[in-house]
């Protein structure tokens, strides 16, 4: 059996889009998106009369109605953004108004899920499976929709079946981060899902934890050093994984340990027994990272490939 | 996580961020230059090389540092757009790769950029035995008399003493890197605190002190200390150099020509601008094009104006004949055999004045700029190999790492080979080959610009850069990159051309080419057979680097 893991598209329509053509580009049979699906913010495009115009990772964007309005917002979306069309008013409810500016990013999220999940109807083979979690930035209201969808498993907080014997235990919650992000629990907390999520797993020499946030401490959870006002140190970076996640891989040992969470610390490593990967995620730069995984009935993890699609 | 984001005060927001995980701030973009700085470090690498450009005795130093440095502001854009675009570990083995792909990134790296970081470093130490530990230890022992510490002093700036220094400086590296990013930031922020402030006062000291002042110093000094030069170092070395056929010139008869030609040596100091690329992913704010910009634009006009400065002033204190002979006499006439103190930048900054208590300021202030200079090979040679480990063409424990979040692992194979090269160098015979490096370096650095320029025309990724908010950016209809690409190249050709076909630069001889291609030939064989390898483990490298498509 051959599975593809990624991780962290952040609402990009075009990582989403890579990820359904790696069934076919890998010949996977399994694909794992592993959570924080949605994206991280709206760009308003101002209309200025003969157009549009918006500023965007400080380049100012401008296009006619049309075929450059809809370049425009391919474009954005292609960041992971959602482009919503904006006058000054509308932008200064915003302002005023974190519940507006709310609403206006739910209906955006929303409408881009389904979009997706119609591209993934039309596209996915009948044999393939594709697995959702989700992730610490996911917000609740993703998961009716997901859970709605017959093409996918969305296995958050479950353990799922992949048939030959192995088992993947999936889990979208962090540890406490600065941001105080929608899914979020204390190291007891945590320690306490994923002991109750192992107690379903029937074999751990067969088995995949796919949990967002990494292990402390293992280089897959190196983010930047934060001052007090969140402001990145220079060229510091300091381990911001799960102490809870740790514990649980040393104590259960899986085969295999699947994650995300921090883009920048890619990398593979083992705890005990258990090779542990983070893929690591740049979207912003149009490349899907993620990992071909190779398992065999007797063999078990047969081979990983990290790749740069 | 490190997504960041500026909002301009006072102008429609255009960007409505929520709150989720990874909104840092943004790392300024005088952080990031400062950051670019440390990594060239500019005056340590300046003491070395501009006493290599005496090989062209009528070129102008300060001009040619100026046409050196502006020269590669066209390829200071192309890493900038790159960084913007890819900001990652392993820059130019990421870029390589994933533009021209898997093959090339690893061939025109590993060696030419990685490995080469293992030779860099050996000649890099070589301004810290002989400009700092030698001039200091021998001042301390005669000003308190310690024998033992002169004699030390005397001892490290042999061939011998500096193979020692090297490798205890090789302990110092591997302990600063691997304590973690942390310690070794605080180390440099620390030492570069005190190298600038010891900048500041050597300028200001060159600027006050007459010509007159200043022999007279260095005559003193030579005598008093070294007993070198019987009251007349100054005349004696230029004496020395006119008797061995050595034709130096003042500053007004240099010429063009020979301007241009020290480029190549420079080059081994200000294409230093291009291997912070190496850390871009680790630097906060680089995806606005127009902080990362300003890191590298910035590094490179910063390097310029205080090398520029620092040529400048010495030249007006030294003078140019004065400074290229004793350049010649150092680099012909045995070294440190012929005057005990190598007569380099920091040889005339300690002679601007009479005082031991400034002597040693000079000397431990260049220590500081010294001490953070080659440690920075050791952190760019580990991130090429991590980023080439996770791509699993080296072996997944260099891309491993262990206490303080250090790659250990890779730090310990950097230093065995970097051991073997400093063997090479000093006892093999192999000297020469640092000379390579310099070819080396070039060529990694000239195949990312290559990637640059034909970025926005490969068909696989060609819409990667015309989807980024920098693809808007075109001059006269063609992409900036290219534009900016092929302007650089002009200058990379030059800077090989010269590297290959002209015998001055020590690299066009039959022991160079051996090195090299025999080199590029074992990268070669080692991708193929680590592809071979991985094939029969079920994992499909060409598969690593291609770009799945999106329908």
């Amino acid at each position: 059996m051959q599975l593809y893991f990624c991780t962290d598209i952040h609402g990009s329509d075009k990582m989403w889009r890579k990820f359904l053509s790696a069934e076919k580009f890998y010949g996977v049979s399994l694909l794992v998106l592993g959570g924080d699906v949605v994206g991280k913010g709206l760009v308003a495009v101002h209309p200025n009369g003969k157009g549009y115009w918006t500023d965007f990772l400080g380049e100012q964007l401008k296009a006619r109605p049309g075929d450059e309005f809809d370049e425009l917002l391919r474009r954005i979306r292609t960041f992971g953004m959602y482009p919503v069309v904006a006058d000054d008013e509308e932008l200064a409810r915003w302002e005023r108004d974190p519940n507006v500016y709310e609403a206006a990013f739910e209906a955006a999220v929303t409408e881009s899920l389904q979009r997706w999940l119609a591209e993934l109807a039309r596209r996915k083979s009948k044999a393939t499976r594709v697995i959702v979690t989700c992730g610490n930035d996911d917000p609740r209201y993703v998961d009716p929709i997901f859970q709605a969808c017959p093409d996918i498993i969305f296995a958050e907080n479950e353990v799922i079946d992949l048939g030959d014997g192995f088992s993947m235990l999936n889990m979208g919650w962090s540890n406490v981060t600065p941001w105080k992000t929608h899914r979020e629990a204390t190291e007891e907390e945590l320690a306490a899902r994923i002991e109750r999520l192992a107690q379903a797993v029937p074999d751990m020499d067969r088995a995949i934890f796919n949990i967002h946030v990494p292990p402390f401490n293992s280089g897959l959870d190196n983010g930047p050093e934060l001052d007090h006002e969140l402001r990145a140190t220079a060229g510091q970076t300091v381990p911001v994984g799960s102490r809870a996640v740790r514990d649980g891989i040393l104590r259960f040992q899986p085969l295999l340990s699947l994650h995300g969470h921090i883009h920048e610390s890619r990398g593979v490593t083992k705890l005990g027994r258990t090779v542990c990967i983070n893929p690591g995620s740049s979207y912003t730069e149009g490349v899907l990272q993620g990992v071909v995984v190779t398992l065999d009935r007797r063999e078990g993890l047969v081979s990983y490939a990290p790749t740069q699609g | 996580m490190s997504d960041t984001t500026v909002a301009k005060p006072g102008a429609t927001r255009s960007l409505f961020l929520r709150q989720s995980s990874g909104l840092v701030r943004a790392f300024t973009w005088w952080d990031g230059l400062i950051y670019n700085v440390y990594a060239i470090s500019v005056v340590a690498a300046a003491t070395l090389i501009f006493s290599l450009t005496y090989i062209f005795p009528r070129a102008n130093l300060p001009l040619g540092i100026v046409i050196a440095c502006l020269a590669f502001v066209p390829g200071c854009v192309v890493y900038a757009m790159l960084t913007t675009i890819m900001p990652r570990a392993g820059g130019d083995y990421v870029w390589q790769s994933r533009i021209l792909g898997g093959f090339w990134g690893f061939w025109f790296v590993f060696f030419p950029l990685a490995i080469g970081a293992t030779i860099f470093i050996v000649s890099n130490v070589l301004p810290g035995a002989v400009a700092f530990i030698s001039p200091l230890a021998h001042l301390l022992g005669t000003q308190f008399g310690i024998g033992a510490l002169q004699n030390f002093g005397d001892w490290i700036a042999t061939n011998t003493g500096q193979f020692w220094f090297f490798v205890v400086f090789l302990a110092w590296a591997a302990f600063v890197v691997g304590s973690g990013m942390h310690f070794y930031a605080r180390v440099q922020r620390w030492l570069f605190l005190v190298g600038m402030i010891g900048l500041a006062t050597w300028l200001i000291a060159m600027l006050v002190t007459s010509r007159e002042s200043f022999m007279a110093n260095f005559n003193s000094l030579l005598a008093g200390q070294y007993h070198w030069g019987s009251g007349n170092a100054y005349g004696k070395i230029l004496a020395d150099a006119h008797k061995a056929g050595y034709a130096a010139v003042p500053l007004a008869q240099t010429n063009l020509l020979d301007t241009i030609l020290i480029g190549p040596i420079l080059a081994y100091i200000f294409a230093g601008v291009f291997w912070v690329g190496n850390l871009s992913g680790e630097i906060g704010g680089v995806r606005q094009f127009r902080l990362s910009l300003r890191i590298y634009v910035g590094a490179i006009l910063g390097a310029m104006v205080i090398c520029g400065l620092l040529a400048l002033l010495m030249i007006k204190v030294a003078g140019n004949d004065f400074y290229t002979s004793a350049s010649y006499l150092w680099w012909n006439s045995g070294g440190s055999s012929y005057i005990p103190v190598a007569p380099w930048l920091t040889l005339i900054l300690a002679a601007l004045s009479k005082s031991p208590i400034w002597w040693i300021w000079v000397f431990l202030a260049f220590g500081c700029w010294f001490m953070i200079w080659p440690t920075n090979n050791v952190v760019g040679a580990t991130r090429y190999a991590f980023a080439m480990a996770f791509d699993r063409i080296l072996p997944a424990r260099l891309a491993s790492v262990a206490g303080r979040n250090s790659p250990v692992f890779a730090i310990g194979v950097y230093v065995v080979i970097a051991l073997i090269m400093g063997w090479l160098y000093f006892f093999g015979n192999l000297a020469s080959i640092i000379l390579d490096q310099a070819i080396l370096l070039t060529a990694g650095f000239a195949v990312t610009i290559v990637a640059g320029t034909v970025f926005p025309y490969l068909p696989a990724t060609r819409q990667r850069y015309f989807d980024s908010p920098l693809g808007k950016y075109r001059i006269a209809g063609l992409p900036l990159i290219t534009v900016m690409g092929v302007l650089s190249l002009i200058y990379f050709g030059f800077l090989l051309g010269e590297y290959a076909f002209n015998g001055t630069f020590g690299t066009n001889n039959p022991s160079s080419a051996a090195f090299l291609g025999g080199g590029m030939v074992l990268s070669a064989i080692l991708y193929f057979g680590v592809r071979a390898y991985r094939q029969r483990q079920g994992v499909n490298m060409r598969l690593i680097y291609q770009e799945i498509p999106e329908e």
